[in-house]
């Protein structure tokens, strides 16, 4: 009937499938890298490998310590940023959501997720290591990395605070609740779960870093076990550098391996956080 | 008779637009007032002067006076006490995300009673909300999950265990079918001997059968208040006549 | 008769005094620790690089990072320079790839396949930079060096390509979520004007979420400046102004990340790996707060 008619469902035709395409290709290497690592890697990967100490200068043995560094680091890094995360959101979110004490907090958040990791680094190293005579430390490492997740508790829970409407405040308000009450009967329990996610990512994110943990906590070779927070660790993504660039003659599939198992580890914390999310958007009554 | 709340001269304004316009009136012990009148009229900000909810509302100026009993409401800094003896349902029911034990509870219980009186309390407000025979066996089962005119009564009883002097109604049947509706009308009509009761309605014909007064306002102005039957009957102003037969609304 | 403007916090916290305020108190104490703790980085980076932005030796201007000579010269130009070139050519494919996956993500694709993409996405946010550092020297460099004939595959394109995807994911999200925040009244209203939903994306909904989406897009620059390890491991590590993007260069992280084990607290070379960490911060903090601003201006604009 009408030549025009056809011209902009054609359009959009194309347009589909030439985004498509571009999503593809912004996709598959996510798909490429799990894929390479995991073929590469998986023939290195064994108990032995998962439970025992490096040996020979990192050449053989296996990344047992590491492994118990990264949860070490993280459970710190968590420890000491989820408390003053939960207070800031709730602060923020329940307390005085429009304050310009509430808006120089925002500012500060978003600034401090945007600084690079390095710096946090850097920070870790002068404050904690130098400045307050920690040293090179499970404490100065777990404290920078809490410094870098604060940003992501913050920003969660009170996302996951919002996410309860406010009827549910005013009706527990009118029938002569206080704030705290009502935050504490009311809304934490309705948003605990969404609270667990940032809590879990933040968890997966910490376990990845390298740049924070440099020169704050990580060793290089370091065999046996920590003794005390004062101690340094190994970790995975430390360990993966060092054996990329520092170490020569290490197997490849050794190296991927390692890889895998940091992959492992980071992705399958991810795994349950969206798992979880997924949950409750599922299980949400209102 | 004895005069529950007094209000005089009371004006109310958010920023520049002004809700409530030196309204002066006064609720009578136990009677049902009903208050009428289009949307914008001001009924429901003067709920929420009464038991100081209009206090998260930051840009809110109030000037006049209101007392209740012995209470200043305006000033008094007991506002939790407040809310706890004017009790408030609000137009779409919201049950919270509890079971329904808990809902009813929660009042009482956020005031610091004793874990025993805890349990007939819940079961007289539900009997006096007339919802006892519908959930005595699944008092433990999350409240979202009742009917809308179920979680209506549900707030009632819930406002009711912590046994107000006054409750507040807005538009407390909007969303109800016919027969949820009627139920509520006949609880209020119980209620009454126990408690003062404000109950702002759209539905003029609410007002007719459940007030005893009934005051009409409109824009923020009380324009009459009388006796419901003289009010719908022989309005004393115009406006309120042109209301009540639909003219505008 | 008095003008009683209600306060909130004077009325609410009087009826259990003690408790509540605590409580705030409390709550306050640790919003303004966040304060503090930005506060506390800035003060630091800016005490530990000593006077070093006053000498000679740290020049914003200079062409040449040379810590080891004699005098060293700490040239910040240089570093800028290559941060510059990874981070502008990984833009120029982030920006575009993403916003296109973000709306066909967003828009275009049937609700069912729409977790699992995201799901995909979050993934590729998840993998530590050191993982893709490691792939990028183990396969792309090779590839890289013989594809087009070059000294090494370590360069600045090859790191760009690299960030590229790393910021993906946020350019990705961020703009979901500005399409998204559309009201449903203009997408609605354009459709049944008889648009179709490409018209009506084209039309209407960029237009609107313009403001959000070039935060995002700022928001993946930012990302991509700021990235140390994948950067350290592909971008070479010749501290020279490149010619083209084919060359290796050192961008200002990676410098931090190398040189930071081998100086002496105090000394010139140390204040001046500071130093840098001043410049660095003071770039994502402006980037961060413009971003800010055009998130912000897309809400008031909207009501």
């Amino acid at each position: 009937m009408n030549f025009r008619k056809q011209n902009p469902i054609n359009q959009q035709k194309r347009a589909t499938f030439g985004l498509g395409l571009i999503t593809a290709i912004v996709v598959i290497p996510v798909l490429l890298i799990l894929g390479v690592v995991f073929v590469k890697g998986i023939s290195v990967i064994d108990w032995n490998f998962l439970t025992t100490e490096p040996t020979n200068g990192l050449r053989e043995g296996g990344v047992f310590p590491a492994i118990v560094g990264t949860l070490i680091l993280v459970v710190g890094a968590v420890v000491w940023s989820v408390p003053f995360g939960v207070a800031t959101a709730i602060y923020l979110v329940e307390y005085s959501p429009r304050s310009r004490a509430a808006n120089l907090v925002r500012l500060a958040i978003l600034n401090l997720a945007g600084v690079p990791s390095v710096v946090y680094g850097l920070f870790g190293l002068g404050v904690f290591v130098i400045a307050l005579k920690f040293g090179a430390s499970i404490l100065a490492g777990t404290l920078t990395l809490a410094l870098m997740g604060l940003p992501v508790i913050v920003t969660s829970t009170a996302e996951a605070l919002k996410a309860v409407p406010d009827r549910f405040r005013e009706a527990s308000l009118a029938l002569g609740a206080s704030k705290w009450q009502t935050t504490r009967h009311v809304v934490l329990p309705n948003s605990i779960q969404g609270i667990l996610t940032g809590i879990i990512l933040e968890i997966s994110r910490a376990g990845g870093e390298t740049a924070p943990i440099l020169f704050t906590v990580a060793a290089f070779y370091l065999p046996r076990l920590p003794q005390s927070i004062f101690d340094q660790v190994m970790a995975l993504p430390m360990h993966l550098f060092a054996i990329s660039t520092q170490v020569p003659n290490i197997g490849l599939d050794v190296r991927y391996a390692v890889a895998l198992t940091l992959l492992f580890l980071v992705l399958g914390i991810n795994a349950v956080a969206i798992s979880i999310r997924a949950k409750i958007r599922k299980n949400r009554i209102w | 008779m004895v005069k529950e709340i007094i209000i005089k001269s009371l004006s109310v304004s958010y920023g520049k637009k002004q809700a409530i316009r030196n309204l002066s009136l006064s609720v009578e012990k136990n009677e049902i007032l009903g208050i009428i009148g289009p949307t914008t009229s001001g009924k429901t900000t003067l709920l929420t002067v009464l038991n100081r909810m209009i206090d998260t509302i930051p840009s809110a100026v109030i000037s006049g006076s209101v007392s209740m009993g012995d209470i200043d409401v305006l000033t008094t800094p007991n506002i939790h006490s407040l809310r706890r003896s004017v009790g408030m349902i609000f137009a779409l029911p919201v049950a919270l995300p509890m079971t329904i034990r808990e809902n009813v509870e929660y009042g009482p219980k956020m005031a610091g009673e004793a874990k025993g009186e805890l349990k007939t309390r819940v079961e007289e407000s539900l009997v006096q909300a007339g919802l006892w025979d519908e959930v005595h066996d699944r008092l433990d089962t999350p409240a979202l999950k009742l009917s809308g005119g179920q979680q209506q009564r549900l707030c009632i009883a819930r406002a009711l265990a912590l046994k107000p002097k006054v409750l507040l109604l807005d538009e407390p049947c909007s969303g109800l079918d016919p027969i949820s509706t009627s139920r509520i009308e006949d609880t209020l009509g119980q209620l009454k001997n126990d408690m003062t009761i404000i109950l702002v309605t759209n539905n003029p014909h609410q007002a007719a059968r459940v007030a005893h007064r009934t005051a009409f306002m409109l824009e923020g102005e009380l324009v009459e208040l009388a006796d419901t039957d003289t009010l719908f009957t022989n309005p004393a102003d115009n406006r309120t006549k042109e209301y009540i037969e639909g003219k505008f609304g | 008769m008095k003008n009683i403007k209600l306060k909130k916090h004077k009325t609410e916290t009087f009826k259990q005094p003690l408790s509540e305020k605590i409580t705030e108190a409390c709550l306050r104490f640790a919003a303004w620790l966040c304060i503090f703790f930005i506060a506390c980085i800035l003060y630091f980076l800016v005490k530990e690089s000593g006077g070093v932005f006053f000498s000679d030796i740290f020049t914003i201007t200079g062409k040449f990072w040379r810590p080891i000579s004699e005098p060293p010269d700490f040239g910040v130009w240089v570093l800028l320079a290559g941060s510059l070139a990874v981070t502008l050519t990984a833009s120029l494919i982030a920006v575009p790839l993403g916003i296109c996956a973000a709306i066909f993500i967003g828009e275009l694709l049937p609700q069912k396949f729409r977790e699992f993409l995201k799901v995909i996405v979050e993934f590729l946010a998840a993998i530590p930079s050191v993982v893709i550092g490691f792939l990028g020297m183990i396969i792309l460099a090779p590839y890289i060096k013989e594809t087009f004939d070059l000294k090494t595959g370590l360069t600045a394109f090859s790191a760009a390509l690299m960030l590229a995807w790393m910021a993906m994911p946020t350019i990705v999200s961020l703009t979901e979520d500005a399409l998204r925040s559309v009201p449903d009244t203009l997408r609605d209203g354009a459709l049944a004007l008889g648009a179709t939903k490409w018209q009506m994306i084209t039309r209407v909904l960029l237009p609107t979420a313009k403001p959000g989406i070039l935060a995002a897009a700022m928001l993946g620059v930012g990302r991509v400046i700021g990235e140390t390890m994948a950067v350290l491991m592909i971008s070479g590590n010749s501290a020279r102004i490149p010619s083209g993007i084919m060359e290796p260069v050192r961008t200002l992280t990676a410098t931090i990340a190398a040189e930071m084990g081998e100086t002496v607290k105090g000394d010139e070379h140390y204040q001046a790996l500071f130093g840098l960490g001043v410049v660095l911060f003071i770039i994502t903090l402006l980037i961060n707060t413009a971003a800010d601003r055009f998130i912000n201006k897309k809400y008031t604009e909207e009501s």
